[in-house]
């Protein structure tokens, strides 16, 4: 094995352990006296000096080394599990990290003398689990300067939170379940029941962050240490391009098959027929096999928020509980990868503008404890997220007059609209309810951020809140992006494809004649002018429409929504829906206007699937 | 290619209506028959559309619509030959493709001045082969100035 090889495996198997003891870490943070975790840490640790010191990676080796003298007394035993130590381990985890980036990109810049020294006087201390608030902190900003390319943010928030732990921390009371109404389109309850946070055996499957790979998880043999159950499942990397090509085999087998059962029904031998079937049902699993492979319980990836929501509600002195509710959903890694962010934005809007001070929720109340959930489920063919905190909820009145304030509605507009279609001003850019601008939200990374990230994996974002109740944001996601829900549809000669998520509705245009209004063509719809867009004229396909008695048949629209308009589709006609595998279009095809991928039928043919968001259409 | 005696790189020749081309085989991933074409909207004529490569969509140009190359297309003989340029794979079809030769470097010519019809910027040279010309293409330029073409005359790409 060359080099580069080794170097990426090290890498790799670092930002695993990484993940696997900030997990831990945290895990054990809530509940000290968990034998298993404690021992996963340090275990986790060794492997990461063993590691480091075979890759001849000094530094790292040292750091790993130190680490384990400071926290000697807690491995033994000794000394409890203190957030004291949580803080130094979790510390140490952004080193690392920072210490990986270094290594992956072969500079040698970060200078760990500073927190080594950290490092040593925490282990010549006395038993003595109170930190000194004032010389930590200053340790820790000295580190800040140590460690150019992490940002500050995360440490500065570190060393104000050091100082304001309390030697014991009051144990979480239990989480109080939390309600809201259902709305029509959603689940009769939320599944906000408490759930024991973070601590899942799964966390061998965790992985870090760096998304250019997928995990394959395979039983765990039997003779495996019975300790070992956070390592329970077998994982093995694969480069996501290895997963991608055997999709495309796989597509291809099966167009060949329906070849196969085509030809065998014309020849009528009973035998290739029946072997035939079998093939078929064989490369029915073979699809559904690799589909899931490119898939991650969402479990695992829920487990690095725990991370952002203890940082967030630290600084902000709120105290949160947080919940996790996987529900045993997979979603598509790459998918999850590009809503991450918006995920993160979510759970800090919500400690930040939705949760309200302790005293504020024992004035009203409630309990002073917040609850977060972060919950997966399915519902109608998407994997869902909500994000649902039982803070304040949207003070639906204020949002109405900031945006009648910043021009973004008028005043007749804001009085006619509805509560829950004004809950949706949020997500238009530059709205913020919140006065003052805070480090965690409000720098420009909006909930128009959010929707639009929902929106680039084809999935959609809803919102629910009440008054003084709190607020749940849901993020509809394909359950998985390669494989998209869309509606098939004919043009002259031509088939395409269109995301059902852009479709509101079909209309047949001869129960709805289209009109002429300054010398556009339009639909009305329920007193709702609609521009009406030919997909025939815009693209000039050619081939006949279906035409009799000089009337064309069979014609409808498609009522389509994008972000910036709603408008309709002139179509010849329809062909159905239909699950589809999305294709990106490479080279100048990725900049055709109005096109946003392609998609191979199961006879082979190549089609174009519109894209409606961009404005083009 | 069991021809010892020459030396030089292989290319693939191929015939558009009556001339004679050649592009580096190490640039050709395969030749395919035929595919089943679907037209891409607002493409000038070269373009001829895009088509499923066993799951792979890849687009096809037409070098002979591009290099304005008359003659008829026998379609038993047309072929797709599919090159890797870069990162992308396009499909050009041509009219036949002829085999693949080795052509020694002494025997590659430079361009001849005042070539008609193509620019000379993706001609590398000329080489003779029993009796006729043969015209030394790089494919990655071809594309390079088949997409420039597109996005500077496209009518969307105006807007």
């Amino acid at each position: 094995m060359d080099l580069a090889k080794l170097r990426a495996l090290f890498v790799g198997e670092c930002e695993e352990i990484l993940g696997r003891l900030e997990q831990a870490t945290l895990s054990l943070e809530k509940s000290a006296s968990d034998e298993n975790v404690r021992r996963d840490i340090f275990q986790s640790l060794h492997t990461l000096k063993g590691n480091s010191a075979t890759m001849g990676f000094d530094k790292m080796a040292e750091l790993a080394h130190h680490l384990e003298d400071a926290l000697d007394d807690v491995k033994n035993g000794k000394k409890p599990f203190t957030q004291e130590s949580a803080q130094l381990l979790l510390d140490s985890l952004d080193i690392f990290r920072a210490l990986v980036k270094e290594f992956q990109e072969e500079k040698d810049t970060i200078n760990i003398d500073e927190f080594l020294a950290h490092l040593k006087a925490y282990s010549s201390k006395e038993t003595s689990p109170v930190p000194s608030a004032t010389s930590t902190p200053v340790q820790q900003t000295r580190q800040v300067q140590s460690l150019p390319e992490q940002p500050s943010v995360n440490l500065e928030s570190q060393a104000q939170e050091l100082q304001e732990q309390e030697p014991a921390p009051e144990p979480l009371p239990e989480p109080t379940p939390f309600s809201l109404q259902p709305s029509p389109t959603q689940t009769p309850s939320i599944p906000a029941a408490p759930t024991p946070p973070v601590a899942e055996p799964s966390l061998a499957r965790q992985e870090a962050s760096s998304g250019t790979t997928a995990v394959l998880t395979a039983e765990e043999p039997k003779q495996q240490p019975a300790h070992s159950d956070t390592l329970s499942k077998m994982t093995v990397r694969v480069q996501l391009s290895h997963l991608d090509a055997m999709m495309n085999l796989v597509g291809e087998l099966a167009i060949s098959k329906s070849r196969l059962i085509q030809y065998s029904k014309e020849l009528g031998a009973s035998a290739l027929e029946a072997e035939v079937k079998f093939v078929e049902r064989l490369s029915g699993q073979l699809q559904e096999e690799v589909l899931q492979t490119r898939l991650v319980p969402v479990d695992d990836i829920f487990q690095r928020y725990g991370r952002v929501v203890r940082d967030v509600s630290h600084e902000l002195k709120k105290e949160v509980n947080f919940v996790i509710q996987d529900n045993g959903i997979s979603v598509d890694r790459v998918l999850f990868e590009k809503i991450n962010e918006a995920v993160v934005h979510l759970l800090r809007n919500a400690i930040d503008h939705g949760i309200e001070s302790k005293e504020a929720r024992l004035a009203s109340g409630k309990n002073p404890v917040a609850t977060l959930s972060l919950v997966a489920r399915k519902e109608k063919g998407y994997a869902v997220i909500d994000v649902v905190d039982d803070g304040g909820g949207i003070d639906v009145a204020k949002v109405k007059n900031k945006a009648v304030s910043m021009g973004i509605i008028t005043p007749e507009a804001a009085a006619k609209m509805e509560d829950q279609e004004a809950l949706y001003l949020i997500c238009r850019p530059n709205l913020s309810t919140k006065e003052e601008i805070t480090q965690f939200s409000g720098r420009g990374v909006g909930m128009d951020a959010v929707q639009e990230s929902v929106e680039s994996v084809n999935g959609h974002l809803e919102i629910e809140s009440h008054l003084g109740k709190g607020s749940r944001f849901s993020l509809f996601l394909p359950l998985n992006l390669a494989i998209l829900q869309a509606l098939l549809f004919v043009v002259g000669d031509q088939t395409f494809a269109i995301p059902l998520s852009d479709v509101v509705e079909l209309i047949s245009l001869d129960n709805v004649k289209p009109t002429i209004i300054d010398k556009k063509e339009v639909v009305v719809l329920r007193n709702e002018v609609l521009p009406l867009v030919r997909l025939r004229d815009i693209f000039h396909i050619k081939g006949q429409q279906l035409v009799s008695n000089g009337r064309v048949l069979d014609e409808h629209a498609l009522i389509v929504h994008s972000r910036k308009s709603k408008f309709s589709l002139a179509v010849d006609h329809l062909l159905g829906r239909q699950e589809i595998v999305l294709k990106n279009l490479t080279g100048f095809l990725k900049q055709l206007p109005g096109v946003g991928g392609a998609s191979i039928l199961g006879d082979g043919r190549a089609i174009l699937i519109l894209d409606v968001q961009e404005g083009y259409l | 290619m069991a021809e010892a005696k020459s030396d030089g790189v292989q290319w693939v020749q191929f015939r558009l209506g009556q001339e004679e081309y050649a592009v580096m085989a190490t640039q050709v991933q395969e030749i395919v028959r035929s595919a089943a074409i679907t037209l891409i909207p607002n493409m000038p004529e070269f373009v001829k559309g895009i088509c499923n490569l066993r799951g792979k969509i890849i687009p096809l140009l037409d070098l002979k619509e591009r290099f304005a190359v008359h003659g008829e297309t026998d379609l038993q003989q047309a072929r797709i030959i599919v090159a890797h340029v870069e990162t992308q794979m396009v499909g050009f079809t041509v009219d036949a493709v002829v085999g693949v030769i080795r052509i020694p470097p002494d025997s590659i010519e430079a361009v001849p001045e005042n070539l008609p019809k193509i620019d000379v910027e993706y001609i590398t040279g000329v080489a003779k082969r029993s009796g006729h010309l043969v015209l030394l293409l790089d494919m990655d330029k071809i594309l390079k100035n088949i997409e420039k073409m597109i996005l500077e005359n496209a009518e969307w790409s105006k807007k």
